[in-house]
């Protein structure tokens, strides 16, 4: 009997929680634009297309600046003026940034405009979180057609855009990063290198003389492969040959990937490759700068040198090892979208269009308020240096994220940068190979489970193949079945049909 | 005639008891709306998630979103990896901490009592981050001690992090490095309450210390004991995922011996983002869980031990 | 103490002083090793790797600490606040229901129990927890988003408290202090709260300690900084170390700010900065609260 009671209770009180989370969720099921009163906050913000409505844009930086405030007062000022919107910027520090957004995607809290991680865009997607941007970018943003061309597509799943990318460095070019005093001690010229072979030969030199140091390792803690593919989200199912092709193969079984486990491997055994470079937690540059390692692999391109120098703490030089390259998971790393939640979709637009087209809008987001913040240089028109007076530790308004808004190559640049830089890089963004499926985010929905599996399994054996630190006559057998028990041969079906009838619809060959 | 009676014992029998209810009002309403009301989440595993039609109005999908926990060869080794620890933490970590809480007790001196209740909570406060940092500094194979030691004794260095079959005992080391002194104080707390005149007693009987230890102070530790064991139990799908994530540095090569449901499931939905699915395998998780404390705290009041939680 | 007089050392106590010399030794190693990193140069860990004996010292972390340190003391103080109020308020709230549920003939104890425990054996998730503490109690970046969730009481501490006063509180105790028309309020507060101080240190300091180990409230509930309690602080300095060093690629400005951090000995010193304040209070939380005596109770 007590159970019974015990039971009925419990239920009843669920029923309750259900009741109450309903009445409180139940302002989110109206969603749409145009739904009536939602949120219990009573926002009065409609989406009306008429004069004012309320736009809350919301993104991340790694620090809050104390003059935040301030320029955040200047940007509703100047949105005021010139879109006739009313502005609400919400910045977030950025190590919470995407669990919120996860969060508040569930809820009805308005936010209009927010960034949005390339990665993140097919999950997003899949839940409904974002808002489809064709009708509003072909009405208020013409201009970012034109700024971004080909690349803009790089944001769209099914064919429906979603996420606008930030123009920036949209290539990828697979570089070495190498040690400059180093090399004239051995009477070694970068000029000599082209490809992994001469590589051989370089270490082999180095380490002579060099015992104790590493030769080399990827920068970032991803797999160690520089087999130019476009990845199609995730690596599983891949276009080789920098993705001229449409025919999706498993990655992992090819023979390019087994020849670069098999001269890894040679390297970790000769010690070109760190012992412990599976396990160490310091970064390559740190690791350069305390002298235990020669060189390191990732992107290069105009302004390498400086910048690597600059955290090295040493005289850096690269070689360009591959083709510049681009594809969309390159270039959709960091990109705007409108969320499900947004109140003025409209107007979220216009103030995303206000970021590519208007150099005075994005300057101050990078930089702040000019002469309180930064002043150009003496005799440039774009290189900029901190305002009199102030460095930057006393500057109220330094956040180093410049790379997250809008069309960068339109806006200033901080010293140290050459004044051509933009140029430079525009030329390099056109003249990039462009993968075929540039504009394709496959639905993962039909093969989630298999993703997951292969996640893991990925997880288990990938870094420490390419890495060299397991032999690969072993071990790549191992991989490829436990992939292929996974599942992968799934996820590269569905990807192949989806691509195929992405390719005959967007008319790609 | 009975009922007006019965009527007014009720009513009688509630006014005496008012002021229980009414203690115990705050904590009920804190349950309520801090566990209850989000308790509506549970069926965002059986959910197709789509915000634009808003999460409570998603479509039914069934058991869908838990398809992914059992699609993989590796579901044998999660699972069992899960479950394997579990147990083993359990027995071990209760002997351990009961243990501790004994010899706890004996020690008089208050200063060295405090110093020594202090020292073994330390380990519990460092987060499971910076205890990775700090096995990594005993087994770098460059830089680590325990290879700059075998060096000295003339060994071979071992590469810790590529060698599966260390990892079961490192991990149950650190396990019981940190939750021991944690778990200590729970029984310590309860030892102290027990009545001093028992002790009296026992020695007037002739009963040594051992009998002591074994006779009175186990039985009386034996209700919390049970509580802490059933409750272990409902969380044995469930495992500390500090532990199995951070240590192991996610060093892929260990996935044999330190994969479990939840590092599983974390690094699946890195990428996917489904609610769905991470809400499918807490269920999951709990579910089993659930049927696994009824079993046991049915069996605990089967045997008329004391310590059941309901 | 619940436990007799020693007359001299005896082998029990022997083996008690023995044992837990070791696992101190066990716990403090670990921390002085960490506390030493903490002002290690980050040359001497990059080249040696930890050591209690590093080759070279710097302050470089502290000073990249002290660089922040209004933000830092202000999560401090809000940390601070938070546990205290959340300890108090919490351990009031558990043992309150603790009593209740632990007094036999309360009637629906059983389905009270199962109430409670329920709670920890289920769980509706982060995302409906997320919305009822958003949308229905608007709680985001506000003091109580650190207070409330989660932390405040759980039904571990009450089915702890619930277990110490059925098994060391005779009822006789209680009866005898009913006969003389004492309530319930009064015996709770007069009799059974001064001889349980043991459980009530020790779940007090499971609250406190879970307070101030927290950082998931901040996470979801927090983005205006100025309400970070320690571990968000830190935790976000580590992400933004992290965050640099996992997107070289971008280049530039942000990469200048980089090529200082002192990220291991920093690493370090942030675990020092959030243990040590626990490790001092501690003590006095122990001395105040392990003085449990029986009071002359009833003989059975």
């Amino acid at each position: 009997m007590k159970k019974k009671l015990a039971a009925l209770f419990l239920a009843a009180v669920m029923m309750l929680g259900l009741a109450a989370c309903g009445n409180g969720a139940s302002s989110q099921s109206a969603q749409t634009p145009a739904g009536p009163s939602a949120a219990s906050d009573a926002q009065s913000a409609r989406a009306d297309n008429t004069a004012g409505g309320k736009v809350v844009m919301y993104y991340p930086l790694g620090a809050i600046p104390s003059d935040q405030d301030k320029v955040s007062q200047a940007m509703h000022d100047y949105v005021e003026e010139k879109l006739g919107l009313d502005l609400e910027v919400q910045v977030v520090p950025n190590s919470s940034y995407e669990d919120q957004l996860n969060l508040i995607m569930a809820g009805s809290e308005q936010i209009d405009l927010c960034l949005v991680f390339g990665r993140n865009v097919s999950s997003y997607v899949a839940r409904g979180g974002l808002v489809d941007l064709n009708e509003l970018l072909d009405t208020y943003g013409p201009d970012i057609q034109a700024c971004l061309g080909d690349y803009l597509n790089a944001g769209s799943v099914g064919g429906v855009r979603y996420q606008v990318p930030v123009n920036r460095s949209l290539f990828y070019q697979y570089g070495i990063v190498m040690r400059k005093d180093l090399l004239d001690k051995y009477e070694i010229d970068p000029a000599d290198i082209q490809s992994e072979e001469d590589l051989d030969a370089v270490f082999a030199a180095i380490k002579a003389g060099e015992p104790d140091m590493a030769m080399v390792q990827p920068e970032s803690t991803t797999m160690f492969t520089y087999v130019d593919y476009d990845s199609l989200s995730d690596d599983f199912g891949v276009l080789m040959n920098y993705g001229q092709n449409l025919d999706v193969v498993n990655l992992y079984e090819t023979d390019e990937f087994r020849e670069q486990c098999e001269q890894h491997r040679e390297w970790f055994e000769k010690g070109y490759i760190a012992s412990d470079v599976l396990t160490n937690t310091e970064s390559s540059a740190d690791l350069v700068k305390a002298g235990k390692l020669f060189s390191f692999t990732c992107t290069v391109g105009p302004g390498t040198n400086q910048d690597k120098s600059n955290q090295c703490g040493r005289d850096m030089v690269y070689v360009a090892l591959r083709k510049p390259f681009s594809y969309t998971g390159k270039v959709s790393t960091y990109g705007w979208g409108i969320l499900n939640n947004s109140k003025n979709p409209e107007g979220a637009m216009q103030v995303l269009y206000l970021m590519y087209s208007d150099p005075a809008f994005l300057n101050l987001i990078d930089w702040g308020i000019e002469g309180v913040h930064y002043q150009l240089k003496e005799g440039s028109s774009r290189i900029i240096t901190f305002a009199d007076g102030v460095d930057d530790t006393s500057s109220g308004y330094f956040h180093n994220w410049s790379f997250a808004f809008g069309d960068q190559l339109n806006a200033y640049f901080w010293d140290g940068t050459e004044e051509d830089f933009p140029e430079q890089v525009r030329a390099m963004n056109e003249s990039a190979i462009q993968s075929k499926a540039m504009g394709f985010a496959y639905d993962m929905s039909e093969v989630k489970n298999e993703v997951t599996a292969v996640s893991n399994v990925v997880d288990q054996y990938a870094k420490a193949l390419t890495l060299g630190c397991v032999d690969p006559e072993k071990t790549l057998p191992e991989f490829q079945q436990a992939l292929r028990d996974a599942g992968i041969e799934n996820i590269i079906a569905a990807k192949q049909q989806q691509l195929n009838t992405w390719a005959e619809a967007s008319g790609v060959s | 005639m009975k009922q007006p009676q019965k009527a007014s014992r009720h009513r009688a029998h509630f006014r005496q008891f008012l002021p229980l209810y009414l203690m115990a009002l705050p904590g009920l309403c804190y349950l309520f709306f801090n566990n209850y009301m989000p308790m509506a989440g549970l069926s965002i595993a059986f959910l197709d998630v789509n915000y634009q039609k808003g999460i409570w109005n998603s479509d039914w999908c069934g058991l869908k979103n838990f398809e992914f926990l059992f699609a993989t060869k590796d579901a044998w080794i999660i699972t069992r990896n899960t479950i394997g620890y579990n147990l083993l933490f359990i027995v071990l970590g209760t002997v351990l901490a009961v243990a501790t809480a004994v010899l706890l007790n004996e020690i008089g001196h208050k200063f060295w009592n405090r110093f020594f209740q202090t020292s073994i909570l330390i380990p519990y406060l460092f987060s499971y981050v910076i205890i990775s940092y700090l096995v990594y500094g005993f087994l770098s194979p460059n830089t680590g001690m325990f290879n700059h030691v075998l060096q000295l004794l003339g060994q071979e260095p071992v590469s810790w992090y590529m060698e599966s079959k260390y990892w079961p005992f490192i991990l149950t080391f650190v396990e019981m490095w940190k939750k021991t002194g944690y778990n200590a104080v729970v029984y310590y707390a309860t030892l102290v309450g027990i009545d001093e005149t028992l002790y009296e007693a026992a020695q007037l009987d002739g009963a040594g210390k051992y009998k002591q230890i074994f006779r009175i102070t186990i039985p009386m530790l034996s209700p919390t004991i049970i509580m802490m064991m059933l409750l272990s139990v409902g969380r044995i799908f469930h495992s500390d995922f500090g532990l199995f994530y951070q240590i192991p540095m996610q060093t892929g090569v260990l996935k044999n011996v330190t994969s479990t449901i939840d590092t599983y499931v974390y690094n699946g939905l890195m990428t996917l983002g489904d609610v769905g699915m991470s809400s499918a395998a807490g269920f999951y998780q709990s579910i089993v869980g659930f049927l696994l404390v009824l079993t046991s705290n049915w069996l605990v009041k089967h045997k008329k031990l004391e310590g059941s939680l309901f | 103490m619940g436990m007799k007089k020693k007359k001299g050392l005896e082998p029990a106590s022997v083996i008690g002083y023995a044992v837990l010399a070791v696992m101190s030794v066990l716990a403090i190693v670990p921390f002085a090793l960490m506390f030493v990193a903490s002002v290690s140069s980050e040359q001497s860990i990059t080249q040696n790797g930890y050591s209690l004996f590093p080759s070279e010292f710097s302050l470089d972390a502290y000073r990249y600490l002290g660089a922040n340190a209004s933000i830092i003391s202000r999560a401090y103080l809000t940390t601070a606040l938070v546990a205290l109020v959340g300890t108090f308020l919490g351990l009031m709230m558990t043992l309150l229901l603790a009593y209740a549920l632990s007094r036999q003939n309360l009637p629906g104890r059983s389905i009270l129990n199962f109430y409670v425990i329920f709670t920890m054996l289920f769980h509706g998730g982060l995302v409906a927890t997320y919305l009822v503490y958003t949308e229905q109690f608007h709680i985001k970046n506000t003091y109580f988003a650190l207070l409330v969730p989660s932390l405040l009481m759980n039904a571990f501490n009450v089915m702890l408290a619930r277990n110490y006063f059925t098994s060391s509180i005779p009822a006789s105790l209680i009866e005898a202090a009913k006969i003389d028309g004492a309530s319930e309020f009064k015996v709770f507060w007069r009799i059974v709260f001064p001889i349980s101080m043991p459980i009530i240190a020790t779940i007090g300091m499971f609250i406190f300690i879970a307070y101030w180990n927290d950082w998931n409230n901040g996470l979801y509930y927090l983005t205006d900084p100025r309400f970070y309690n320690i571990q968000n602080v830190l935790n976000d300095m580590l992400k933004n170390i992290q965050f640099l060093k996992n997107h070289s690629e971008l280049g530039g400005e942000i990469m200048a700010a980089m090529a200082n951090l002192p990220s291991s000995s920093v690493r370090m010193a942030i675990a020092a900065v959030v243990a040590i304040p626990v490790l001092l209070v501690f003590p006095f939380f122990e001395g105040f609260f392990v003085k449990g005596i029986v009071l002359g109770g009833v003989k059975e």
